[in-house]
């Protein structure tokens, strides 16, 4: 019996050095943790999303064109007032791509990207702005700047090309995050659905 | 079945590397059950 004893005193040891690990490598990554401030680990459908389904890259233009289609009504309604402009005409509603933003005009850097700056609207078209949360990467924080740019619409988002992707990239310092996430493709995906609905 | 405190110094000499590999494995447990708190 002794020995049966010696191996219960063994394993109850053995369960103690266990759990004391546990608190202690728990309490350690929280005290690291808690020194580091509040770091957030990116949720993995981010992550993720760019290798799930491959696209086929499309020329701007192409996208251009097919937003277009796609975010106007296919019945003769009339175009809304507001409606983003290509890129090369300029009407009223909308802001004239080479205004410059009087946030911007001090960095030299953003001054030369001034006309890749997307299609903005002074205000949304008919019945608000849209909710751009529903791309996958965009939240209350990052909607609100857009709409601080003039970014309402999700159609607006589907129309941007490289250039205007990198501009309101660095707009918002997000250093390739537009592209990562798949905006332009989600908004486009969405723009269908709504063509569609 | 009382627990025999005295012979817990001998379990310790004799056993330490089994305790100390059972408290290695307690700790990366710990370390990867956290879950940083949403803000």
């Amino acid at each position: 019996m002794t020995n049966l004893a010696h191996i219960t005193e063994t394993a109850l040891l053995l369960l103690a050095a266990y759990l004391l690990g546990c608190v202690l490598g728990y309490a350690i990554r929280l005290v690291l943790h808690a020194g580091r401030g509040t770091r957030r680990v990116a949720p993995p459908s981010a992550a993720a999303t760019p290798m799930s389904e491959p696209r086929k890259p499309r020329s701007s233009a192409a996208r251009l064109a097919a937003s277009v289609e796609e975010a106007l009504p296919p019945g003769p309604t009339a175009a809304p007032p507001a409606l983003v402009a290509p890129p090369t005409e300029t009407t009223a509603p909308v802001v004239a791509k080479a205004t410059p933003n009087p946030s911007t005009t001090g960095r030299p850097a953003k001054e030369k990207s001034s006309d890749s700056k997307p299609a903005a609207l002074v205000q949304p078209r008919d019945g608000g702005p849209d909710n751009l949360k529903q791309i996958k990467g965009i939240g209350p924080k990052i909607e609100a700047s857009l709409y601080d740019l003039g970014i309402f619409h999700i159609d607006q988002i589907a129309s941007w090309n490289k250039a205007n992707i990198a501009w309101v990239d660095a707009q918002l310092s997000f250093k390739g995050r537009i592209r990562r996430e798949r905006w332009v493709e989600q908004a486009l995906e969405l723009s269908a659905a709504r063509a569609q609905a | 079945m009382a627990m025999n405190w005295a012979s817990l110094p001998y379990l310790v000499m004799a056993y330490w590397p089994y305790l100390a590999g059972a408290g290695l494995i307690g700790v990366v447990v710990g370390w990867r059950s956290f879950t940083p708190p949403k803000s």
